[in-house]
């Protein structure tokens, strides 16, 4: 394909919107793109644990944002449909075969969990929880969604989300040392 | 209350994420155990997110546009010529 033709044409039907077949025009997606590719691409990367595959999946998501018949939406609705676009990837990506997924994606299987080493760097640590459970703390202290937004960006009960959540804390918690309170250790079994 | 839960939770990670986290609250947070991981978690993750924003180098947003104008021409032509698509099978 030439590359300089294909664009020439797109301008010419890049307004109006409508004509675009893209949810939003060009100035309100680089606004919006200003808001969200830093913090999509970190929640890829930490919960993916793969970077080259971050970035493949981070623009995908985009492209399938733009390219989405989804209803209007406010900014914050918009943010959160785009993060669960990307976590449908993530858990697509997942689902295949086993050579093909991430070496996290095994662990969302019942493995048997390895000693904890209090001494651990804390991205080590955070890289040893299960990808859900770095998918919820990252949405929920990084991104600063309620439950009912990680229920609908995860695909998950909205009910289960605090339970699961206190799992991956308390998890993560022990990981970086966070507590060194007697019996804790009793929460997690 | 159960041993996972607290009812102030949601409002420390609130004003966590608002920059909004006032003494009552971190006072609190010293003598509840949900809200001590709470506190310590976010932190980290904080200080993660900060970090990757440090390193990041992101495409320019002309790039994301060009490929998504190029899926979205290429779903149009599908759509236009799917009737020609089926007649010919």
């Amino acid at each position: 394909m030439n590359f300089a033709i294909a664009l020439s044409a797109s301008e010419e039907i890049d307004e109006p919107r409508v004509k675009s077949g893209l949810r939003m025009d060009e100035p309100a997606f680089q606004a919006f793109y200003g808001q969200t590719a830093g913090p999509l691409l970190g929640y890829l990367i930490r919960s993916c644990g793969e970077r080259a595959l971050a970035e493949d999946l981070w623009q995908e998501s985009y492209c399938r944002f733009l390219t989405s018949e989804a209803p209007e939406m406010d900014e914050r609705q918009a943010r959160s449909y785009l993060f669960q676009v990307a976590t449908n990837l993530m858990r697509d990506r997942w689902r295949r075969p086993r050579e093909e997924a991430p070496a996290e994606g095994v662990a969302e299987s019942a493995a048997p969990e390895p000693p904890l080493d209090l001494k651990l760097g804390m991205r080590q640590a955070f890289e040893r929880l299960k990808p859900r459970e770095r998918q919820l703390l990252w949405l929920a202290y990084v991104e600063g969604s309620n439950h009912k937004e990680i229920a609908n960006c995860t695909g998950l009960q909205a009910g289960s989300i605090r339970l699961l959540l206190f799992r991956a804390r308390r998890r993560l918690a022990e990981l970086i040392g966070a507590s060194s309170r007697s019996g804790d250790a009793e929460v997690t079994k | 209350m159960k041993e996972n839960d607290c009812a102030k939770e949601q409002e420390l990670v609130a004003a966590l994420h608002d920059g909004t986290l006032n003494t009552e609250l971190l006072s609190h947070a010293g003598s509840c155990t949900v809200c001590a991981d709470v506190l310590r978690v976010a932190a980290f993750l904080h200080e993660e997110s900060a970090s990757l924003d440090r390193e990041l180098r992101l495409p320019d947003a002309t790039v994301i546009w060009r490929k998504a104008q190029a899926r979205a021409r290429e779903k149009a032509f599908a759509k236009a010529t799917l009737p020609i698509r089926i007649a010919r099978t």
